[in-house]
């Protein structure tokens, strides 16, 4: 009897010194690494977030930029820090998919970054100028039939979702289109403006931003994108093509589950918020809201759609 | 539009808003003044400030900041030879000279009276005719970046004013250096020899340290054991300001050319302000009498380096506020900042919210005056700083600079890049290879290879590369532009020599001539 | 005509050789390095090592023609400043990781205050220079870390 006594007393006492360590999360402030410069998307979600986050968690929350490579400096940063919880990054898909793939080694691997939440996408889109020849998404692929080559979409980066969106819709196709890619989604789109490329892969923000000057021939979503619904989706034009920038947060590796709950439940308070998904929407972005789980799965099902893409198309 | 302008004006004298208007000229200009901190960074610390604020307050306050900066920069390139931003590069060349000759005063006011002259004509064309200008900026495409890319390279011909040989082949190794990272363009990593904090390329400022603050500081403070930074003292007072802005007014077309310069510049989107200050100081010497006075400490090299530089500001925010392409990184974070508050750019920034809008470019605008203001008695301060004997100065200048390199991308690397680059600067310097062309080189690196790759790219699909490149008319200008500024330092060697010969002529040779006056 | 009155301490050297030299060398580093890059990546690459290489070229040749001699340091005393010089930096960036921001800046400050000083380790010296070290390096550690909220490295010794 008193042996048992004094196992449930050591087990108690263990328990109760274990549960400060668990309960006390977040005690110290939360750094937010942005993997890019001040201003773009990423770190205007991260603005708009922080405010949120600090009194969701109760602790001040840092936001910190750490540019280059894409985002990949920042992400091969993430991993090497503390799995305590107290530094997390955005990631953004398809960066964090296309990145290992393409360069071999980015310093990180997508399996290594540990996701919290995703709460953004932004739909990508195929767009000509209203006053292009292509009134839809068929003369487009008609022309590239009959001129291979000739035609020339815009986008953002290489090896990136723009890039391919549109090695993939090439090849369900069967046309052969020339991609230029151009640093960064503002200057794809000012290249697109100033007549300087055919047809552009755009982010759904940036369509939305222009939409008077512009035709969208089709969205790489599985519903029609509610700020333009008369816009065709690609799947309903036949071609399986789903492309988007998607945006969330990530921890270390070996970052404990509990941490990992109390962050998701933060971030998908914020991701639920009506005034923010109102904002977003206005913005031209789709507000949703996948946990760690489900981030997790969703990442790893685009990683086995784009292996062979990239295997095929880089020489 | 008027209507517009009058309440702008109003909102920025409202106390609260004025109030936070001269706060933000004060962090922009110790933002701009302190190496390794940079305008993009201090908007993108304070755009959370402004949050509690209301959208005019907010816009105001970053506007301050904004043209603070493009003024702060001039102070550490007059003073220690080290830009304060990127965009203060020319400012060095014949501001650090001036302070060398004990007129620091004369350089930091004349660059305070410039900041503001280039910002007061930039705001005028923005607020009167930004969106048409946009539509053109629109029009540059990549065969017009290239020929962009290529004049500024031509540039060197002008500063490497001793071998053109040695210069060109600095700039090439400044590409060189651009090329490190990931290849923006085709997405490979190139030259990073293993270091993955490479990939995200070498970080400008951090090489412009290392190429301008720290030769200077081996060479004379370590080297010759120079007990001051500067060879004269200087001496501040009241009449030098007043002096300066008379010598300045008596050269409107100085000025005017540099604040043109600049605002085309800055509208071009990304072409960045930082070859805005050089562009326009080679022009200075181009169209100057006595292009032989610039490099040694001339008021008109620092007029027209900071006077260019600063109207690149507003320029830049042209293509911002009519289509939302930022034409530069604090043009970016001024874009989040509209867009947190609600506002998107475009044609409902001039109607729906015009009153911000106009308050934030009367912002610009009464930042510009203020500038001139806080610049001028400033100098009193500020040019004391190098009297400070350099013992004391010279540690403290390095620990800043390491500082604010580690600060930038919060890498360590960076540090040992600069010290790195303070080695080749300093050896660069004895051999009498001038680092500014190899600055000039990592600047201008990524735009030819943009403007060339992507040309290669459309050019394949239309039919023929070299067509699609030269047969454009902005293109065309800019490759006249390039021949002309490639073979006017021959024009001018060849017109000197032709004074020279006339003056002997009439005189007798230098030799007897010498010999005459002695 | 040469200057026989100062005394040949260092030797003359020919700028144009060593940069034409350093130059080929660098190109030959470049061009080994980028062979495998893609098409995109490499071209720009390619065009500027093909200027690179004839520009050192023709450096090379200007130096064997009519060389620019420089002297590289004035004195010997020169050089044995500068060296020094850069051995406290050098020393400074070493142990920044090592024992972190505030202490290795304090260190550095304060030798490299006490070498400059033309008298050296005189009691006062060393006071001033103390102070001052901390006061200096203090004040902008505060406004960079706690202000501004910029991360300084700390000390891997330390954690």
């Amino acid at each position: 009897m008193k042996k048992l006594a004094t196992i449930v007393f050591v087990v108690l006492c263990v328990c109760t010194l274990a549960i400060p360590a668990l309960a006390g999360y977040p005690e110290k402030p939360i750094t937010y690494q942005i993997p890019f410069g001040p201003g773009g998307q990423s770190d205007l979600e991260a603005r708009r977030q922080q405010p949120l986050l600090e009194k969701a968690l109760g602790v001040k929350v840092i936001v910190q930029y750490k540019p280059g490579g894409g985002g990949s400096i920042g992400w091969a940063n993430l991993i090497s820090q503390k799995p305590d919880g107290y530094f997390i990054s955005g990631i953004n898909i398809p960066h964090i998919v296309l990145q290992p793939l393409a360069r071999g080694n980015a310093g990180y691997e997508t399996d290594q970054l540990k996701p919290i939440a995703l709460f953004q996408a932004t739909p990508i889109g195929l767009a000509v100028l209203k006053d292009s020849p292509f009134k839809n998404l068929k003369d487009l692929v008609t022309y590239a039939k009959e001129n291979p080559d000739a035609i020339v979409c815009g986008g953002s980066g290489t090896w990136s979702g723009h890039h391919i969106a549109h090695l993939q819709f090439s090849k369900a196709a069967g046309i052969k289109m020339t991609y230029i890619p151009s640093k960064g989604a503002a200057k794809s789109v000012a290249a697109f403006l100033g007549g300087h490329v055919m047809a552009l892969w755009g982010n759904s923000n940036d369509l939305v931003q222009h939409a008077d000057k512009i035709r969208v021939l089709a969205f790489g979503t599985r519903e029609p994108f509610p700020n333009m619904p008369d816009a065709p989706t690609f799947e309903s034009l036949g071609y399986k093509i789903y492309a988007s920038i998607d945006r969330g947060a990530g921890a270390p590796p070996e970052t404990p589950d509990e941490v990992i709950q109390v962050l998701e439940k933060a971030f998908l308070g914020i991701a639920n918020d009506p005034k923010v998904k109102e904002q977003m929407k206005k913005d031209g972005f789709v507000p949703i809201a996948m946990g760690a789980a489900e981030s997790k799965a969703y990442i790893a099902e685009k990683v086995v759609e784009w292996a062979p893409v990239v295997k095929e198309f880089k020489k | 539009m008027f209507d517009f302008a009058l309440t702008g004006l109003y909102q920025v004298f409202i106390p609260g808003n004025f109030l936070v208007l001269c706060i933000g000229v004060f962090m922009g200009i110790t933002f701009g003044a302190l190496p390794g901190l940079t305008a993009t960074m201090g908007l993108a610390l304070l755009v959370p400030f402004t949050f509690t604020m209301s959208p005019s307050a907010g816009l105001i306050m970053l506007a301050g900041i904004y043209v603070g900066a493009m003024y702060g920069d001039a102070i550490p390139a007059i003073l220690i030879n080290t830009p304060g931003t990127p965009a203060a590069i020319a400012t060095t060349f014949d501001g650090f000279p001036l302070a060398q000759k004990g007129m620091a005063q004369h350089g930091l006011v004349a660059a305070a009276v410039a900041s503001s002259f280039g910002s007061l004509v930039a705001n005028v064309v923005l607020a009167a005719a930004a969106p048409p200008l946009a539509e053109i900026s629109l029009k540059f495409g990549p065969p017009e970046y290239f020929w962009l890319g290529i004049f500024g390279l031509t540039i060197i011909s002008t500063l490497s004013s001793g071998s053109l040989i040695k210069g060109f082949l600095a700039g090439c190794i400044g590409m060189i250096l651009s090329a490190v990272g990931m290849a923006e363009l085709g997405g490979d990593i190139r030259l990073t020899f293993g270091f993955t904090e490479l990939q995200g390329g070498i970080e400008l400022i951090v090489a412009l340290i290392g190429f301008f603050c720290l030769p200077e500081i081996l060479s004379s403070v370590i080297g010759q054991r120079r007990a001051a930074y500067a060879e004269k003292m200087t001496k501040p007072s009241l009449d030098v300001i007043w002096q300066v802005i008379t010598a300045l007014f008596r050269r409107p077309t100085l000025m005017f050319r540099s604040a043109t310069i600049g605002t085309i510049i800055g509208f071009a989107p990304g072409a960045g302000g930082n070859i805005a200050s050089m562009v326009s100081y080679n022009e200075a010497i181009r169209w100057d009498k006595h292009p032989e006075e610039y490099g040694k400490g001339t008021i008109k090299g620092v007029a027209a380096s900071e006077a260019a530089n600063s109207a690149m500001a507003p320029g830049s925010l042209i293509p911002l506020l009519t289509l939302g392409i930022p034409g530069s990184p604090p043009a970016a974070v001024i874009l989040g900042a509209l867009m947190l508050h609600g506002m998107r750019p475009g044609a409902e920034l001039f109607t729906d919210y015009a009153d911000i809008t106009f308050a934030f470019i009367m912002g610009l605008l009464v930042a510009a005056f203020l500038v001139t203001i806080i610049g001028s008695f400033g100098s009193f301060v500020f040019s004391r700083i190098i009297n400070i004997p350099s013992r004391y100065l010279a540690p403290a200048i390095v620990f800043m600079t390491v500082l604010g390199s580690y600060a930038i991308r919060n890498n360590m690397l960076d540090v040992w890049i600069m010290f790195i680059f303070g080695i080749i600067g300093y050896v660069s310097n004895k051999l009498k290879f001038h680092p500014a062309p190899i600055v000039l080189g990592l600047i201008l690196g990524p735009f030819v290879e943009e403007g060339l790759v992507q040309s290669i790219l459309a050019g394949k699909a239309a039919g023929g590369t070299f067509q699609y490149m030269v047969y454009r008319p902005i293109s065309g200008v800019l490759i006249f532009l390039c021949i002309m500024s490639l073979l006017w330092p021959l024009f001018a060697a060849w017109r000197s020599k032709q004074k020279e010969a006339k003056v002997t002529e009439l005189t007798g040779s230098k030799a007897e001539r010498d010999v005459r006056d002695a | 005509m040469p200057d026989m009155s100062a005394p040949q301490s260092t030797k003359q050297l020919n700028a144009d050789l060593i940069v034409g030299a350093i130059s080929l060398g660098l190109a030959a580093l470049v061009f080994f390095s980028t062979r495998e890059l893609s098409e995109l990546g490499g071209v720009f690459v390619d065009y500027i090592l093909v200027a690179l290489t004839a520009l050192a070229a023709l450096t090379i040749i200007k130096g064997f023609i009519k060389p620019e001699r420089i002297e590289f340091f004035e004195s010997a005393i020169e050089r044995n400043n500068v060296l020094v010089g850069i051995g406290i930096l050098l020393l400074y960036l070493i142990f920044l990781p090592m024992i972190g921001f505030l202490p290795a800046s304090y260190a550095f400050y304060f030798c490299f205050n006490m070498y400059l000083a033309d008298e050296r380790f005189t009691t006062k010296n060393i006071l001033s220079s103390a102070a001052l070290t901390i006061v200096v390096v203090t004040a902008f550690y505060f406004i960079f870390h706690n202000f501004l909220e910029v991360p300084l490295p700390e000390g891997k010794w330390f954690e």
